[in-house]
This record gives C-alpha cells, sequence and structure tokens, in this order.
C-alpha cells in the first residue's frame, strides 16, 4: 500500500523514486500502440516484438559502431522496422485470424533465434552492451512519444483511415464494395504498426544499459503480454490499450507487499476477472456497466409491495 | 447500353455456376434477374461485382470494361451493390456506415485529420449532412437511429441501410440481391416504392429478388437464369407466360406435357379458381392426422419465416408442401423436427408435442427429417455414413442386417459401400440421405427438396425412390420447389406463399391450378 499511499501524498517523490516505472509504462504504452492499429484493422498479428527487436537493434549498433546521434538512430532503427514490416506484411496478410497470428510468432521468432542468436553482430545471443544508455533521461522521449502516439492514433481512427480500418474489420467484402482497397489499407496498419513496434524498441534499447534477446523481451512472450494491454484495455479506441499497458504494468508494483509471493497469481485472477465481467475491455462502450456472464446466477430480486 | 455483359462464364469444378451469360442493361431501367435456387444469380452479381473472378467473357460498364478488375476498383467505377446476408458494418453506427460508403469519393484528408484543421472540420459536416440526406432518402430518420449500431437495427432498417450505404457510392448502377427476402406485406411495399422512387430519380437498378409479385410488378425487363444460362430474357409478361420459364420453375411432372402446366396455355384463370375454390379444400383434409399442425408461427428474431401455417398428414398419406424458394417450407419442416421452436401454435406428432420436445425424443417417436443439401459426412464412406444412423440404436438386434436391407433398396449404395461419399454423384447422395433417414425407421419421412441441384433423370431416379418407399408403408412429407413433380406423386397438397399456406387440395386438383404458378411467378 505504500506505493499508492506515496502517489497520492508525494507525487513528486514517487516519480523520482519510481521514474524507471513510469519509463516501463511508457514503452508498453507505445508498444500497446503498436498492437492497437492492426486489431483495429482486423489484423491478429503478433508481430510487434520482432520490430521492436529491429529499432532496438539497428538503434544501439549504430550508436556502438557510428556513433550516430540518438534521435538519428531511433529513426533509422523505425524506418528499418517499416521496411521489413512491408515485407513481411506483403505475404502474411492474406492470412486472417488464427493463421495470421502462427505466421506472425513464425517471423518473430525466425528473427530472433534465426538471426539475432546468429549474428555476430547482435552478440550471438549474449546481448549487446549499450554503455551509452540513459535510464533517467530517457524517460522525457519515452513520455512526449507516448503522447505523440496516442494523440495521432486518436485522431487518425476519427478520419478516412480510419473509417476504412474499422470497415475492413467488421466485415472485408462489404468494405471491397464501398470502394475500399482492402489489401492496401491492411499493408498500411500492418506497416504503421511496425513503425510504432521500432519506435518503442529504439526508446527501450536506450533505457537500458544491456539489450538482452530473452523470449520476454523479443519473444512470444512479450507478444502475449502485449496482446493483453489492448485486450485487458479494450481495443475500441487508442485510450484502451494505453489503460491495459497502464494497469498491467503497474499492478505487480501495487501488489509488492512485504513477504508476499503471491502477486503474479493475483494478476492473473484480475487478469481473468476482467476478461469475464468486461469482454469489451477496461475503456470500451458501456461506461463502467459489468458484464453478467451467462452461467452467473441472477441476483435474487425481492418481491417489494407496491406502495 | 449502361451494363453489358458478353458471354460471361464462371464454372466451379464440374458446377457451370455462370455459363455464357450475356446480358443488356439499358440506362434507367429496372431490370430483373430471376431463376430458381442455384440458378447462377448471385454468381454472376459477384463476377459482375469482382468478388468472384472471370472465367472468359468480357463487361462494361459504359466505356469502362470491368474485365479482371479488383472488386474495390468495380465499385469506384460506379457499381454498388448489396448482399443476400445483409452485410453491414454491424458495431459501427448507422451514420458510421454510410460514411465508409463516402469514403471512396473523399479525397485523402489525413495530414488535415491529424492537425484537426478548420477545413476537415468543415468537410466532415458536409459529409455528415450528405449521409443523413441519404438515410433520409431510403426511408431511415437519421435522428433517431443515425447513432445506434447497424447491427442493432430492425431488420427493415437494416436493408434500407445497406442500400443508403450503397448510394453514397453515387453509382451508376445499383444491384440489389434479393432486398425484400424475408421482409412481410407491408415492408414488401415499402421496399418496391423505395426501389421506384430511386429509379425515378434516374439511377439504373439490377433486382434479385424471389418475391415474383416484387419483381414483375416493378421491373421493365426480366431475363430469367436456369443451371447457369439465361434461358429467356423480355418483359414482365413476356417471361411469366414463357413455357421454358414455368417449365424451370415448376418443374415438370415427370410424363406430363409442359403445355399441361397450370397457366401455361392460357386458360382462363379466374373462372378456374372460382371453379376449384368450392369446397374442395375442405374435404381433402383427412379426419385422423397422424401429424397435426396448427396456426404455427415462426420467426427468425424479426423475419416472419412462418404466418400461422396449419395442415394434417394422415398415416399412409404423401403429403407434398409447395412454394418458391424462401417461402418457408423448411422452417415448417426444421420447427417439426425441433431444430427450431415456434412462436406460437401447436404441432402435434401422434401424441408427442413437437414445439416442446427434444429433437433426439423426436426421431425416436418416429418422426425423421432428411434435411435440405443432404447434409451427409463427405469424407466418410457410404457404409459409415450408414452405420452412424443407426448409433442411436447400436448394439440394438440386427444393425447389420437393416444396413444390408437398405442397400439392396437402394443397390447403388451396396455397389458404393467402401467409397466416400463426396465421390457419389448429386442424384446418390440424395439416395444416401434418404436411406441414412429410414434407418431411424421412420413412421413419418420428412423430405426436404430431394431433388435440388440434380439433373432431370437422377430427379426421375429419386422420385421412383420416394414412390417405392411410399408403398412400403411410410407416410412422407415432401418439400419441394419442383411443384409438378411432387403433386404428381402426392395424395394431396399445400402451396405456401411468404410464409403462409394458401391453398390446398388434392396433388391433381393442385396441379391444374394457375393459382400454384402464381405462387411461383407472380403475376
Amino acid at each position: 500500500m505504500d506505493f499508492i499511499t506515496q502517489l497520492l501524498t508525494d507525487p513528486v517523490g514517487f516519480y523520482n523514486s519510481h521514474t524507471l516505472l513510469v519509463a516501463d509504462i511508457g514503452i508498453n504504452s507505445i508498444l500497446a500502440a503498436s498492437m492497437f492499429v492492426v486489431l483495429y484493422s482486423g489484423q491478429l498479428s503478433l508481430a510487434t516484438p520482432g520490430f521492436m527487436a529491429i529499432g532496438a537493434y539497428t538503434s544501439v549498433l549504430m550508436e556502438l559502431y557510428w556513433r550516430t546521434p540518438l534521435a538519428l538512430n531511433v529513426a533509422a532503427g523505425t524506418a528499418l522496422a517499416a521496411l521489413v514490416g512491408v515485407l513481411v506484411g506483403l505475404p502474411v496478410l492474406r492470412l486472417r485470424g488464427v493463421f495470421l497470428a502462427i505466421a506472425t510468432i513464425g517471423f518473430i521468432e525466425a528473427l530472433r533465434l534465426g538471426v539475432i542468436l546468429n549474428l555476430p553482430i547482435t552478440g550471438e545471443g549474449l546481448g549487446l552492451r549499450n554503455p551509452k544508455a540513459d535510464p533517467l533521461g530517457g524517460v522525457n522521449m519515452v513520455l512526449v512519444a507516448v503522447v505523440v502516439v496516442v494523440f495521432l492514433l486518436w485522431r487518425l481512427t476519427k478520419g478516412r483511415l480510419g473509417h476504412a480500418w474499422a470497415a475492413l474489420r467488421q466485415d472485408e467484402l462489404a468494405a471491397l464494395s464501398q470502394g475500399i482497397d482492402v489489401a492496401r489499407y491492411k499493408l498500411l496498419a500492418f506497416t504503421l504498426s511496425a513503425v510504432l513496434a521500432g519506435v518503442a524498441g529504439g526508446l527501450e534499447a536506450h533505457l537500458n544499459f544491456f539489450v538482452d534477446p530473452a523470449d520476454a523481451q523479443y519473444g512470444v512472450t512479450r507478444a502475449v503480454q502485449v496482446l493483453t494491454f489492448a485486450v485487458l484495455g479494450g481495443s475500441g479506441n487508442i485510450i484502451g490499450p494505453v489503460v491495459g499497458a497502464l494497469f498491467l504494468t503497474t499492478l505487480p508494483e501495487i501488489l509488492r507487499f512485504q513477504g508476499f509471493d503471491y502477486r503474479d497469481i493475483v494478476s492473473g485472477v484480475i487478469l481473468i476477472a476482467v476478461i469475464v465481467f468486461r469482454p469489451q475491455g477496461i475503456v470500451g462502450r458501456g461506461g463502467l456497466a459489468i458484464v453478467r456472464p451467462r452461467w452467473w446466477p441472477r441476483a435474487r430480486v425481492r418481491a417489494s409491495s407496491p406502495g | 447500353m449502361l451494363l453489358r455483359l458478353d458471354s460471361v462464364q464462371r464454372h466451379f469444378g464440374g458446377v457451370r455456376a455462370v455459363d455464357g451469360v450475356s446480358l443488356d442493361v439499358e440506362k434507367g431501367a429496372i431490370y430483373g434477374l430471376i431463376g430458381p435456387n442455384g440458378a447462377g444469380k448471385t454468381t454472376l452479381v459477384n463476377v459482375i461485382t469482382g468478388y468472384v473472378p472471370f472465367q472468359s467473357g468480357r463487361a462494361w460498364i459504359e466505356a469502362d470494361q470491368l474485365t479482371g478488375l479488383p472488386a474495390h476498383r468495380i465499385a469506384r467505377l460506379g457499381i454498388a451493390r448489396t448482399f443476400q446476408n445483409i452485410r453491414l458494418f454491424k458495431d459501427l453506427s448507422a451514420l458510421d456506415n454510410v460514411l465508409v460508403g463516402i469514403h471512396s469519393r473523399r479525397r485523402d484528408d489525413t495530414l488535415a485529420q491529424l492537425a484537426t484543421l478548420p477545413l476537415f472540420r468543415r468537410d466532415q459536416r458536409t459529409r455528415i449532412n450528405q449521409a443523413h440526406k441519404l438515410m433520409e432518402t431510403t426511408g431511415l430518420d437519421p435522428a433517431e437511429i443515425g447513432r445506434r449500431a447497424a447491427g442493432t437495427l430492425p431488420y427493415g432498417d437494416q436493408r434500407r441501410l445497406e442500400i443508403a450505404r450503397a448510394l453514397a457510392l453515387q453509382p451508376r448502377l445499383l444491384i440489389l440481391d434479393e432486398p425484400a427476402a424475408g421482409m412481410n406485406p407491408s415492408e414488401k411495399q415499402g421496399m418496391r416504392e423505395l426501389i421506384e422512387r430511386m429509379n425515378k430519380d434516374g439511377l439504373t437498378i439490377l433486382l434479385i429478388d424471389h418475391d415474383m409479385r416484387l419483381v414483375m410488378g416493378v421491373c421493365t425487363r426480366v431475363a430469367v437464369l436456369n443451371f447457369g444460362r439465361k434461358i429467356a430474357d423480355g418483359t414482365p409478361d413476356e417471361v411469366s407466360t414463357d413455357a421454358g420459364v414455368i417449365k424451370a420453375y415448376l418443374g415438370t411432372g415427370g410424363e406430363r406435357e409442359v403445355a399441361s402446366a397450370p397457366g401455361a396455355s392460357g386458360v382462363d384463370e379466374t373462372a378456374e379458381v372460382i371453379e376449384a375454390a368450392a369446397g374442395v379444400k375442405a374435404t381433402t383434409e383427412p379426419a385422423t392426422a397422424i401429424l397435426a399442425v396448427d396456426d404455427l408461427s415462426v420467426s427468425y428474431g424479426p423475419v416472419n419465416a412462418v404466418r400461422s401455417a396449419s395442415l394434417r398428414v394422415a398415416s399412409g398419406e404423401v403429403v407434398a408442401l409447395i412454394g418458391a424458394n424462401g417461402a418457408g417450407k423448411s422452417t415448417i419442416l426444421n420447427t417439426l423436427s425441433g431444430l427450431i421452436r415456434p412462436d406460437s401454435g401447436s404441432a402435434i406428432f401422434d401424441g408427442l408435442d413437437l414445439t416442446s420436445a427434444d429433437p433426439s425424443t423426436i426421431v425416436r417417436h418416429g418422426l425423421v427429417q432428411v434435411p435440405e443439401g443432404r447434409e451427409i459426412l463427405a469424407r466418410q464412406t457410404v457404409l459409415e455414413n450408414l452405420e452412424l444412423a443407426t448409433w442411436a440404436k447400436r448394439g440394438g438386434a440386427g444393425t447389420a442386417s437393416r444396413i444390408e436391407a437398405v442397400m439392396k433398396r437402394f443397390p447403388i449404395l451396396g455397389e458404393r459401400r467402401a467409397m466416400r461419399a463426396s465421390t457419389l454423384s448429386g442424384g446418390e447422395q440424395q439416395m444416401l440421405a434418404i436411406a441414412r433417414g429410414l434407418l431411424a425407421r421412420p413412421r413419418l419421412l420428412l423430405l426436404d427438396e430431394p431433388s435440388l441441384g440434380l439433373a432431370p433423370q437422377m430427379v426421375d431416379e429419386v422420385f421412383a425412390a420416394i414412390e417405392e418407399i411410399h408403398r412400403e408403408g411410410t407416410t412422407i412429407l415432401l418439400v419441394e420447389q419442383n411443384a409438378l413433380r411432387a403433386l404428381a406423386i402426392a395424395d394431396r397438397g399445400y402451396v405456401i406463399e411468404t410464409g403462409q399456406i394458401l391453398l390446398s387440395g388434392t396433388g391433381d386438383y393442385l396441379l391444374h391450378n394457375p393459382a400454384v404458378r402464381r405462387a411461383y411467378l407472380g403475376g
């Protein structure tokens, strides 16, 4: 409880002592936004961690070998992620639903196990040391990026592009009948998702002194975690996934009591409860209403006498 | 000429879904496209709109060639369509559905909207106004339903909204695929008025519908498809008295000549109806019935499929239930089998209340349905299909010998016992489906469209088998589009149109009643 007490009574002190947590929330929010873009256009793609790895490694390698400025490094990582996004997207976007999910898992695993763990330049699985990392200074850039990303996506989903995405998410055949080039808009969404993941990867690499090619970082585990942000928060608008990222990144900290070893279990239970009672996500239609599952017994209403 | 098709062809495997169709739709026309179930109408629309690629043949809208273009490009050329099963963006608001339609006419304003420029706001207001106008054109009230999710609208409004969305393309040609399906008479009248109003505003319309009153009433020209070929094309009057069209719709009565088909010879229909209506109906209802259906009403959500239908089947009879596609025939059978629950009314089979009994109880009680489209297990062998039919009574004495007996009845099944069911011809699959039904030892066998999609000589064989089964003592309720064929073997028949039983009588009486033709072809 110290955590919340401090947040309420001493926000500045809280920020100073939890800067890394705030940075984590920011990175996860951008990743959630990357997931949001593909889900909003109806593509169940789990490729986000792969593009994130491309952004991270490109940025750190440029720093190590060329000593170029951070902004250029991140931009180059993002551009490469976008390029790979187009190349991967062209063939795999013909797939739908769970088949697309599996194909994108194939992509991230091939990238991590096949490329990153094998190339001498990426450290062959030992990871990369990044002495120029700046955990405390990097947080400001992350927060700026979050604000910009959220604003852009908020506007995009309200306009022509967003309408086209929403339409093809709901019914591709009907979208075609309205003159919407479905293949093109899917590829656009996939590439934008890659761009956002590339930015997140570049920024995150700048927060850590070590780039770790672990599963929890750039593998399936990360993909599932990011998907959970979007599902838990709700993917009807951009705020949902960001709230999901905020919630799930903070929850373990809130549950960090002295001598309490079961916080993962509590996180799991909360997650299940949200899925069962708020299937549309935390931020979704219906205000704060809680959905009663079919199997849940109805509340018994006591017959009251009229009057 | 607005739309021109030149020998358009599309086969699926061995099925000639569209087989060399040429059409000319004139500017300003309401052009009807009709044909029995499976005639290839929707496939033709899918080819025109780019959903299914051309195999051969060509098509133009005015000077623009459509051949080989993807669907979204064809939409931008000004061909808008609606879908047979409504395809709205269900979770988007009604207004957003129409705004999506305006999409293709809108220049890319992504950058402007990012900055929330006043320009963007003004454009957005114009678009919303346009969308409101389109909704009003189709008879929707934007203030009332604009913000509601499209999927939650009443059925008729969803149909209208789909048309409003199509109009947002500002099309040169609007293709309506069964816009009045599942509507009640007053909704249909509203749809008819909407079609006429849009046409008066200069829109050319290609209309597909099974409701002949609507098509014949509203269209200036009509083309008829059957087995993928165009068999007739002309004014509604020409088409509805064309012998080939009547044959395609009502089927042939086996040895009977087409000329004796009701209405084909142009007899004085009204006199005949009045004469025929004198009491025949009352006397033909059996006093004791094994199946008694009274005032049965069934709906799918807002769609009334069956309205207050009553019918009787006595033990030992063959009763035919005939009517055009979508009239509610299969719905009645599915209700009797316990697969659908009725809104009201009763259905009693030999003391068992079919409106509340379990489907499996109903089968055990002796009421067995052979479903439309056969529904056999395609990847299992013939023998395995039959063995599965005896699953409920497995271990019971004589299962194997009963399967042998059924195979003797249908020798072709015996010969092919080890072959996969998918390798059988359509007629053989139908035999298998009927054989499977017989293994459940029915006292009343419900047959749903046994002749669907079969070549003429296969239809002969299937009907011969049905007569054989009947002679051996099984009572049969037969649903058919092939009306003349069904009535030829039926003791009695019921004619159903848009969910209501219109007429009943002996097979012979209905066979010569012009009202039967009208139930299929309107007029």
